[in-house]
């Protein structure tokens, strides 16, 4: 036997299909996700996060050519949901607490596995600092309580895979840090962690590997920067036309048509006077947004299409960028990457079908 | 108008009254007197038709329930050929006049039945399996709603934690317990209050098959209107004190 020398994948799956009546919630043609590293799934609201956190915590019927999890594999997908379950835990964006105690919600786990361990349960909640809440009933607490319980649940079975949905969408600010160093902790003691984000920044600074998805479908590059039109020859040129802009973008055989490209939030460049450059693309925009914190910002600019551009904090305090100055944003036109199909909809569009 | 049904309401009781006062049978007033007295006293024959009355209504509810809350979850939980017909059909036994399950099992059960060996007819076993018959379907219809208004995601949590389906659908049951309770309560009424099967099935015995419904339209058609007051009273204490039960068992801080 050949002994196996790649990195050991918590997920390895292949031409993933997940349909719900007539719409295609998810179309994935492989998806790896390294074991004991942290892979955040990001993309705009509808994208398809759920639903793949949902798969992989084998809670939704979903078709796939090949799946495997952690060596094991699962096929058919539709009948090892269960065998899955006990392998992968998922706590919801809006987690559903069951009417008891907290103390019985957080147990609750270990109890029907047989492993009832009081000690852990305790340790679980204080991990999220609800140990004092233990005997309060679960449904007198707040949403970003309920989140803390949900987590500590998730905490106290400690299974090799934890997936987590929006898990700081409705977390208390203070809370946040507590649960990113959590989330760095069960890395360090070789658990597989895959939480989907709104938060771009927060998925740079948690996350090992970055999966974007949009439509469904995964995205070369974080979503915020994914930009719809019609492609049109100019002069020598490729360009995309969104109706409100033109980006140059590298030669492709295909010609003209319905084109969906993402760029790069790292390869643009910010500046305050136009850049007289060798990149084709220069766009004069209004900065709308600035997040971020040391480990880097992004400033969101509306070029017409919103773009978003990720710099370093140096480069931020050089910039001195605020919210309604205008900015130059520059890029190269082979920062610009097909996704092929294009997706639905121009970008333009306010009618565009997700679901 | 109007006015047409309330003239024809105020005339029955005009009529009624005269022959309550002064008909062969007991004024009302004296009746609720003596009825009082009658259950200050316990009467044997009172307490053997209130012990009776339970005991029917709480085994045939619990068999009712063992029976009824599967078949409801189940018609909630799975799809299958012919579903929405069960469902209908459920749905539509849950108006099946007393009578004529009372009927069917009295067919059942007589000496020429095809149960008849049994022997059944006129003893409580006999009630109970009527009376369990006659509330199965609500107790399915009943848990049918509950479930498939219950929050898809109990089950889906209940899994994620590594529970297998069966712990998974208890743990959807003990969710719904106050719902469940519920169910018991107003299952538990309507066979309490049910005259139809107890008398077809049960026969009236005195001191064996008597309830409190059957007792209470005898004494009614003898003219006893005080001992059919008292038996009445005591009737609707019973369900009282069930509902109490309950009310102080659920949360009555529901959010």
């Amino acid at each position: 036997m050949a002994t196996v020398t790649t990195a050991p994948l918590a997920f390895f799956l292949q031409e993933l299909r997940v349909v719900e009546g007539p719409s295609t919630l998810l179309q994935i043609d492989q998806l790896e996700v390294p074991a004991s590293q942290v892979t955040a799934v990001v993309g705009p609201n509808g994208a398809g996060k759920t639903s793949l956190l949902e798969v992989l915590a084998g809670l939704r019927v979903a078709v796939a050519s090949y799946f495997e999890c952690l060596g094991t594999t699962y096929a058919p997908l539709a009948t090892n949901g269960q065998r899955l379950c006990r392998v992968a835990t998922y706590v919801a964006q809006r987690p559903c607490l069951f009417r008891r105690s907290v103390f019985a919600n957080a147990a609750y786990g270990l109890r029907v596995r047989g492993q009832y361990d009081r000690t852990r349960v305790w340790e679980s909640l204080e991990r999220v600092g609800l140990a004092h809440y233990a005997h309060r009933p679960a449904w007198k607490l707040s949403g970003g309580e309920a989140q803390r319980v949900a987590i500590a649940r998730a905490l106290a079975i400690d299974p090799p895979i934890f997936l987590f949905d929006e898990p700081t969408a409705n977390l208390d600010r203070d809370f946040v840090p507590v649960f990113e160093s959590l989330v760095r902790e069960l890395v360090a003691r070789g658990r597989t962690v895959v939480l989907s984000t709104h938060a771009l920044d927060q998925a740079y600074r948690l996350a090992d590997q970055i999966i974007s998805l949009d439509g469904g479908r995964m995205v070369p590059f974080p979503f915020v920067n994914v930009v719809r039109g019609r492609l049109r020859q100019h002069g020598e040129d490729l360009v995309l036309d969104t109706g409100r802009l033109h980006i140059v973008v590298p030669p492709r055989p295909l010609g003209e048509g319905p084109a969906t490209v993402a760029i790069d939030p790292e390869s643009l460049l910010l500046s305050r006077q136009p850049l007289h450059s060798s990149a084709r693309n220069s766009l004069a925009g209004v900065v709308t947004r600035v997040e971020g914190s040391e480990s880097g910002f992004f400033i969101h600019v509306d070029c017409g299409v919103e773009l978003v551009a990720r710099i370093t904090a140096r480069a931020f305090a050089e910039l001195g960028l605020a919210v309604g100055e205008s900015v130059f944003v520059t890029f190269k036109s082979s920062a610009v990457h097909w996704i092929d199909p294009p997706l639905d909809g121009p970008s333009w569009s306010a009618g565009r079908t997700r679901r | 108008m109007a006015a047409e049904p309330v003239a024809s309401l105020a005339c029955i009781v005009i009529r009624t009254i005269p022959c309550l006062h002064f008909g062969t049978v007991t004024p009302l007033s004296e009746a609720w007197r003596e009825a009082l007295r009658l259950l200050w006293r316990a009467e044997p024959d009172v307490v053997q038709a209130a012990w009776m009355s339970l005991y029917v209504s709480l085994v045939a509810t619990a068999l009712a329930g063992l029976g009824g809350i599967p078949c409801g979850l189940a018609l909630a939980r799975y799809r299958f050929p012919g579903r929405t017909l069960v469902e209908v059909l459920v749905k539509t036994l849950t108006a099946m006049p007393t009578v004529v399950v009372g009927l069917l099992f009295y067919a059942l059960l007589s000496r020429s039945g095809p149960l008849g060996v049994l022997g059944l007819l006129y003893t409580p076993t006999a009630m109970i399996l009527g009376e369990a018959a006659l509330v199965f379907p609500l107790v399915a219809a009943l848990t049918l709603s509950l479930v498939a208004e219950a929050d898809p995601r109990i089950e889906a949590t209940a899994r994620t934690l590594g529970a297998s389906p069966a712990q998974a659908l208890l743990t959807l049951l003990f969710e719904l317990r106050y719902g469940i309770v519920g169910i018991a309560v107003t299952t538990f009424g309507r066979l309490l209050s049910e005259l139809g099967v107890a008398l077809m099935l049960g026969g009236n015995i005195r001191g064996s098959t008597r309830t409190l419904t059957t007792a209470i339209a005898l004494e009614t058609s003898k003219g006893d209107f005080a001992l059919a007051f008292a038996l009445g009273i005591l009737l609707l204490g019973l369900a009282l004190a069930v509902n109490l039960l309950a009310w102080w068992w659920s949360p009555r801080w529901l959010p």
